[in-house]
């Protein structure tokens, strides 16, 4: 007979698994990529195709070289294989400004010249910030957040804002973001837009705040991502956004809520939330940690905006709790079942 | 209503077997009995080889209080007293040729027994607690010195997929159950009655209460639980019935609490009315393997290896053979073949398909694995020679496609483990402390407290063994004193 399997219980297995996960994490982003290519043409599909090859590509190597095994066992075995390169690349491509696939001085016309740029962002967030920590549940930030942040730096000129080059012939607009000039009066005439997307970005994915309601629905409906977080971040930066933008400069009560909405509807806000806040390895394991950290991004995004007078507010405040993330998880752990907080460990 | 616990986790249910009526498995014909069928010290043989025995006649009897006394299951002739394995330790089983004439000994019936006679009955008939873990029933009834016990707290969860036994025997015995739980509240001196059902039972919810109007009782009190994996856990079932703590590292009497399962009540109820030991409970026998799924009345000793010749499987592990060896024949007469036949070689490749598809169904319905208990805590074995013993609420015999065999991959930090955690420990920093073998740390995240209900390791996308993580990390902390 052949022999039993034997394991430590329990037997049983959840549907969960880390392949269908990032799968889910792909399907979710799926709008943000659609409107991506609505507002911005057909070249935003090249660039997340360049990222996600190159971050394959990278991971796949790394694990080769790195196990120094070159069979077929060792390429299943791959850590490549679970897809969460893909999202790493999804999100950076999404992160990136559309002109970079554009001929310069030709908004709309796809020129490969700086496929670089996108390839050597990728290959940062994998290797120096992913795998090199250990890969996958390991990295202390999130990879893309990173690499973009790394490309500001380095390639700053070619990062800024761009405006919308949409397919579908809507009015374009103004180029400069909202960010930047914090007016009450713009929220007010292009809600509708803000809403949609077709508004110049920085990132092509952050355009549509509604792509992007869709898959925080579709997250949290799949049990991914607790629907809290995004929601306490969001929350967050509408409550300082009021006390720190609104109150001292609004006139009227309603020009302190347009002002509120704007923080709320631009840069980049709602996709950090969504899918950057939620990334398992760089946020807290505990919700109450999360409170933590959710409430820390939303303080940092305002203060960034408010007083450093960039747009890069979401990225750095993300970045700034990302590592802050080992703290509180070494503080903010629940007391056991049953356990009393002083005399825990104590018996 | 007061039913919520924090944590845990909705495995499928598969209850597959909760409408089907309890019935007797024919005896085997030979029994297997250990001394050890509870916690605490095995019980002392006290027959010999060559002795005729009948079902109840006392085999063994209880080495001190947590102990608890062995009874024969069959009438017969005492074969042999020889160490078998049993999980993992060597345990002395008493092995009796069945002569099939049930010829019994039981002891004297009890009528209005006082609070003493019904102790001194738990013990002398052996129960123990039949939900899992054994623990000596008359033990359990005796709460220490200066402790004060107000409420019973009668454990009808269930909660464990596939297992209906407690279901069962709930909507076919209430009476008797409902008399078993009066003399354990009458030993322990309590008013104060709670019997927690998950709500998927809503049936033997009803059946109870039913009984209980009939009766004109007022003490009872059924509680339906949200249905929600570990609810019958001790702790977390005392929390969602009176929200009373048990402290960590404490006995429920620590808070007035003392819990019973259902079929504990049920053989109390048999030894103190009907002077009938334990011998025998009800084990639902289920899995994808087995044809004949159902409730049974099952005497204690019988190997799986019998209990599954009676349940039968739906495809033999023979047939697998026999097919393989009908693949290898056409396989080889494919080869002497020659090139030309060109619609011979057609016909035989069709006919190894067709034969190969076989296989495959075969396959899939033949079991991988074999349980004694539930699938989020019982125990697997290699071994179908173990047998069947107080505490085996099911027995499961389960295909691949039902068991967890992927192999673990890296924790991707998604703290999943945490929040389904129903002691609120933090799994993912246990498991990396124990990888790292600092215990210290382990400690720290609360191992001790783990009850090993394997919610963290169930939920876990990377599949990770949390719950061996654990075990050692209890017994390394324990061993060193940490
Ligand atoms: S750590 Fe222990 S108590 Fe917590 S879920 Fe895992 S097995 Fe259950
Ligand atoms: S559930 Fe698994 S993957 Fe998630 S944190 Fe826990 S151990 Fe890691």
């Amino acid at each position: 007979m052949e022999k039993l399997f034997v394991r430590t219980s329990p037997y049983i297995s959840s549907r969960f698994a880390t392949r269908k996960i990032m799968l889910d994490v792909i399907i979710a982003l799926i709008p943000c990529i659609i409107a991506g290519v609505i507002f911005f043409g057909w070249g935003t599909l090249i660039l997340i195709g360049v990222c996600c090859l190159t971050a394959f590509v990278s991971e796949f190597l790394f694990t080769l070289i790195k196990n120094n095994k070159w069979n077929w066992e060792a390429v299943k075995n791959s850590s490549a294989t679970d897809l969460s390169c893909f999202v790493t690349g999804i999100l950076l491509a999404l992160n990136l400004p559309a002109s970079l696939v554009w001929k310069s001085g030709q908004p709309g016309v796809i020129s490969l010249a700086n496929i670089w740029m996108p390839m050597v962002g990728t290959v940062f967030a994998i290797v120096f910030v992913k795998m090199a920590f250990g890969g996958i549940g390991k990295n202390f930030a999130n990879p893309a957040l990173a690499a973009r942040i790394f490309m500001v730096v380095s390639f700053g000129a070619f990062m800024g804002t761009v405006g919308t080059n949409n397919i579908i012939g809507l009015d374009a607009v103004s180029s400069a973001t909202w960010l930047s000039t914090r007016n009450a009066s713009a929220v007010s005439s292009q809600w509708f837009n803000m809403l949609i997307g077709n508004k110049g970005a920085a990132a092509f994915g952050e355009t549509s705040v509604i792509a992007i309601l869709i898959g925080y629905i579709y997250l949290s409906v799949r049990k991914v991502i607790d629907p809290r977080v995004p929601l306490i971040i969001i929350g967050g930066v509408a409550v300082f956004a009021f006390l720190f933008d609104a109150l001292p400069n609004g006139s009227s009560f309603s020009e302190m809520m347009l002002l509120v909405a704007g923080h709320v509807l631009t840069g980049g806000l709602m996709l950090g939330a969504v899918f950057m806040a939620t990334d398992y390895s760089s946020s807290p394991n505990t919700f109450r940690g999360n409170v933590i950290f959710a409430l820390g991004i939303a303080l940092l995004v305002v203060i960034i905006r408010v007083f450093g007078k960039t747009d890069e507010g979401v990225s750095y405040a993300i970045l700034i709790m990302n590592i802050l993330v080992p703290l509180i998880d070494k503080y903010i752990y629940p007391r056991a079942f049953g356990r009393k907080r002083a005399t825990r460990g104590a018996k | 209503m007061p039913t919520k616990f924090f944590g845990g986790v909705h495995p499928h249910t598969n209850k597959i077997t909760q409408r089907d009526y309890i019935s007797e498995l024919t005896p085997p014909a030979k029994v297997f009995v250990p001394v050890v069928q509870h916690i605490g010290k095995p019980a002392i043989v006290k027959v010999n080889v060559g002795d005729y025995v009948k079902v109840g006649t006392l085999l063994a009897s209880a080495d001190g209080v947590i102990s608890a006394n062995i009874f024969s299951p069959v009438s017969g002739k005492v074969m042999a007293i020889e160490n078998r394995p049993m999980g993992d330790r060597e345990v002395t089983h008493i092995v009796i040729d069945n002569d099939f004439s049930d010829n019994a000994e039981f002891l004297p019936k009890l009528t209005n027994p006082t609070k003493e006679q019904i102790l001194a009955r738990t013990a002398e008939a052996g129960i123990v607690g039949m939900g899992g873990a054994g623990f000596p029933t008359a033990a359990k009834l005796t709460p220490p010195s200066g402790v004060t016990i107000d409420t019973l707290v009668i454990n009808g969860a269930e909660c464990e997929p596939y297992i209906t036994s407690d279901h069962r025997i709930m909507l076919e015995y209430p009476e008797q159950i409902l008399k078993g739980i009066r003399y354990i509240a009458t030993a322990l001196d309590v008013h104060n009655i709670l019997i927690g059902v998950e709500e998927n039972k809503q049936d033997a919810i009803d059946t109870l209460n039913k009984v209980i109007a009939a009766n004109n009782i007022t003490d009872i009190k059924v509680v339906g639980l949200k249905t929600r994996y570990p609810q019958g856990a001790e702790k977390q079932l005392i929390y969602a019935l009176t929200k009373r703590v048990v402290p960590a590292c404490e006995l429920p009497s620590k808070v007035g609490v003392v819990v019973n399962n259902v079929h504990t009540a049920l053989s109390v109820y048999y030894a103190v009315y009907e002077g009938q030991p334990l011998y025998r409970r009800v084990v639902t026998v289920s899995g994808g393997a087995v044809k004949n799924k159902g409730n049974y009345w099952i005497r204690t000793g019988t190997t799986y290896k019998d209990v599954l010749a009676e349940c039968k499987t739906i495809d033999s592990r023979e047939n697998v053979k026999v097919i393989q060896d009908k693949i290898k024949e056409k396989q080889s007469q494919l080869e002497k073949l020659d090139k030309s036949q060109k619609s011979e070689i057609k016909a035989v490749r069709a006919e190894l398909k067709s034969l190969e598809k076989e296989l495959s169904t075969v396959k899939s319905s033949q079991y991988i694995m074999i349980v004694n208990g539930g699938p989020m805590m019982g125990a697997c074995t290699q071994n179908d020679e173990n047998v069947i013993t107080k505490t085996s609420s099911a027995l499961l015999f389960l295909t691949e496609k039902e068991v967890n065999t992927v192999s673990p991959s890296q924790c991707i930090n998604c703290g999943k483990c945490a929040r389904v955690c129903p002691m609120r420990l933090m799994p993912m920093f246990i498991d990396a402390a124990a990888i790292a073998g600092d215990w210290a740390e382990a400690k720290k995240y609360g191992a001790v407290d783990c009850i090993l209900c394997g919610s963290c390791s169930y939920i876990c996308p990377a599949k990770r063994d949390l719950v061996s993580s654990m075990k050692k990390s209890k017994k390394m902390i324990a061993t060193r004193g940490i």
